[in-house]
């Protein structure tokens, strides 16, 4: 009996989230505590406890937005970029490395990689601005510039 | 001259990555391949040579934009095309007894 109700709760969360659209990952891990303390309760009936669930959800209903980027951590995500790239020793990545004489880049590497940080980031890089940007710096700024974060 | 060719580069590449796209034995034979025949190239200085380069480049990336689609092999030995924007369709031919009807 105890088995047949949990999975009765089971089945009413599920369409409660059907009917309600839940569509982010904390309201989808919110909704599993609920079943837990749901689970914890087996004696109530039916009706109390779909109530209680209807309130539970709903007052915890949150939704997620981009994390906010810093100039820090365009700067990390734009020096893991550069090391993963297959012609670039890792260990002579810095901020001040030039691509050609440091990191023995060629112009057409120096194209891919700013495609690599164009992909990485969302934005657009136009050939003029790639022409000089000729270290990490430089990329960093001018990504920096187009997600009007503060230099 | 440089920068025409360094933009044209990107192209390919922009290009073939559309077009091979979720293929990743295409994307990196294509990405291989636009890499040598630039890497062959690269001693070019002659202005007329040059231009006869960036034209070919420019065709290829016409070709690879409006006139490769990727066939999708599915479970019943059949193929779906990925119809996408750019790829090139052309009209049918009107049929010749449309035609005639309105000679008529």
């Amino acid at each position: 009996m105890a088995s047949l109700c949990r999975l009765r709760v089971l089945s009413s969360i599920q369409n409660f989230a059907r009917i309600q659209h839940i569509r982010s990952i904390a309201t989808r891990s919110s909704s599993f505590a609920v079943l837990q303390q749901g689970l914890g309760t087996s004696k109530c009936n039916q009706n109390n406890l779909q109530q209680r669930i209807t309130e539970l959800t709903r007052s915890v209903r949150h939704y997620g937005s981009a994390a906010e980027m810093t100039i820090t951590s365009i700067q990390e995500r734009c020096t893991l970029v550069l090391k993963l790239f297959d012609k670039v020793d890792p260990e002579k990545v810095s901020l001040e490395s030039k691509f050609a004489e440091d990191l023995g880049l060629d112009s057409l590497d120096a194209v891919e990689v700013i495609m690599a940080m164009e992909d990485e980031f969302g934005v657009e890089i136009s050939d003029e601005t790639a022409e000089k940007l000729l270290n990490l710096k430089d990329v960093v700024e001018c990504v920096a510039d187009r997600l009007d974060v503060a230099h | 001259m440089r920068s025409q060719v360094l933009s044209l580069y990107k192209l390919l590449h922009r290009t073939s990555q559309k077009t091979f796209l979720g293929d990743a034995k295409a994307l990196e034979a294509a990405q291989l391949r636009i890499r040598d025949e630039f890497n062959s190239n690269k001693d070019v200085s002659d202005p007329k040579a040059l231009k006869k380069l960036l034209k070919t480049g420019q065709d290829v990336q016409l070709l690879l934009k409006t006139s490769v689609a990727q066939g999708i092999h599915k479970e019943d030995g059949r193929y779906s095309l990925r119809i996408h924007e750019h790829l090139l369709r052309e009209d049918n031919a009107p049929f010749p007894c449309d035609k005639d009807k309105s000679n008529r």
